[in-house]
């Protein structure tokens, strides 16, 4: 939370959603902690780019994954279970959206659905798309040449190799705080984004608000 | 009037003295929070208590008038405390009034107290700042966007940011575990 300038725009991977559908993930209570900070407004927005659910997916259907064999492609009834799988997904961020989002705007929705010209409707309904923003065949090319470009980043700066899909993200957030006004960070637990050159936080790092360790301040 | 002040009187009682500033913050843990081994939690005291002392953001810490205006005036002027101002600190004792006239806390309350002291103690009165701001969630540098709030809104929204939360996690999870399709995100989960 304390490095988590009030405002930002955050940007988040797939395990994001590894920790909402699994209750024993360690990462999970700090994302809940993420989804307190956005109820509370003290972040702008979470955003869910489309890579981030494309490599959630694809962690779950690889047979190579070390996050466990669920499903083959190759089947057809392998194909019905993705397509469940997004189902799922959808199921999950409307939930997020409904819950969380919708909660910390309601003020800009009564506002927007009597006067949908007032200049607060625009940033509530900027902070609403921003749960899965939408992104253009133009800017996928762009965001596919700069996340080349990063793999190789990261190479050079630790000789670690990044993921496509991380890779992508990273562009996504580089692209995003080109044009943002408020700062933007990928929160995520792998500091490859900090090779990328992107602004990383470590979701370790960002705890349930309410809480204070005494060893940190004694210490 | 003086029941809600025995938590700064017994505070000062264990402590022997303290800055002003770090007897409100000490107040405020009592009120807000509860210690747990190492940490500090959030899990406000009765909604009267906290009433009475109306504690509001301040460019430190929680601060509160009402406790400022008694130690100031009536409380030292009744005995019960001592106060010493050197330059802009300025720093509070037990007065010359016998302890066993300061009125009973229950044992959940003496407790907090009895913690809390401990605390006032041990750590320096800028860490207790630091310890108090980061229980309400509001980063250092940004405590000037707070400042004026009252303290009870901004707890009332954390609890309810709480509840908001853990409500939509739970409700998830039997989504995925209700469906055939949540069967499977079950599976996958299981396999991480």
């Amino acid at each position: 939370m304390e490095r988590l300038p009030l405002g930002s725009r955050i940007v988040v991977d797939s395990e994001f959603l590894h920790s909402v559908v699994d209750p024993s993930n360690p990462l999970r209570e700090h994302y809940a902690a993420l989804l307190e900070l956005l109820y509370l407004g003290r972040i702008h927005s979470i955003e869910i780019p489309p890579y981030t659910v494309l490599a959630f997916v694809s962690e779950l259907i690889d047979p190579s994954s070390r996050r466990g064999v669920v499903v083959s492609l190759e089947s057809v009834e392998g194909l019905k279970r993705v397509s469940s799988i997004s189902e799922r997904i959808g199921a999950l961020l409307a939930a997020i959206r409904d819950r969380i989002v919708m909660q910390r705007y309601r003020l800009g929705r009564w506002l927007c659905e009597r006067m949908p010209r007032h200049p607060l409707c625009a940033e509530a309904r900027e902070a609403l798309e921003a749960l899965c923003p939408r992104i253009s065949s133009p800017e996928l090319a762009q965001d596919v040449a700069k996340a080349l470009r990063l793999v190789e980043k990261a190479r050079e700066v630790s000789g670690r190799e990044p993921s496509l899909w991380r890779a992508l993200i990273a562009a996504y957030a580089h692209r995003i705080a080109r044009t943002s006004t408020r700062p933007v960070f990928v929160v995520s637990s792998d500091s490859v984004y900090s090779d990328m050159g992107v602004p990383w936080i470590d979701i370790r790092d960002v705890e349930r608000v309410g809480y204070a360790r005494l060893e940190s301040e004694s210490g | 009037m003086l029941r809600p002040l025995a938590i700064p009187l017994h505070m000062l009682r264990l402590c022997g003295s303290c800055e002003l500033s770090s007897l409100q913050r000490g107040v405020f843990l009592v009120l807000y929070t509860r210690v747990d081994d190492d940490r500090v939690v959030l899990s406000p005291l009765s909604k009267d208590l906290r009433e009475f002392y109306c504690f509001v953001v301040g460019p430190r810490g929680p601060f509160s008038s009402v406790l400022y205006e008694a130690v100031m005036k009536s409380l030292s002027e009744l005995g019960y405390v001592r106060v010493s101002v050197r330059g802009s600190g300025v720093t509070v004792s037990s007065g010359s009034r016998l302890s066993s006239e300061i009125p009973e806390l229950s044992e959940e309350v003496m407790e907090r107290v009895e913690r809390v002291s401990r605390l006032v103690r041990s750590i320096d009165p800028e860490l207790l700042n630091n310890l108090c701001l980061r229980v309400l969630g509001i980063p250092r540098r940004s405590v000037a966007r707070f400042v004026g709030r009252r303290v009870d809104e901004i707890v009332e929204s954390i609890l309810s940011a709480r509840r908001v939360v853990d409500r939509v996690l739970s409700e998830f999870e039997n989504l995925v575990s209700e469906a055939a399709g949540g069967k499977l995100l079950g599976e996958a989960a299981a396999g991480i």
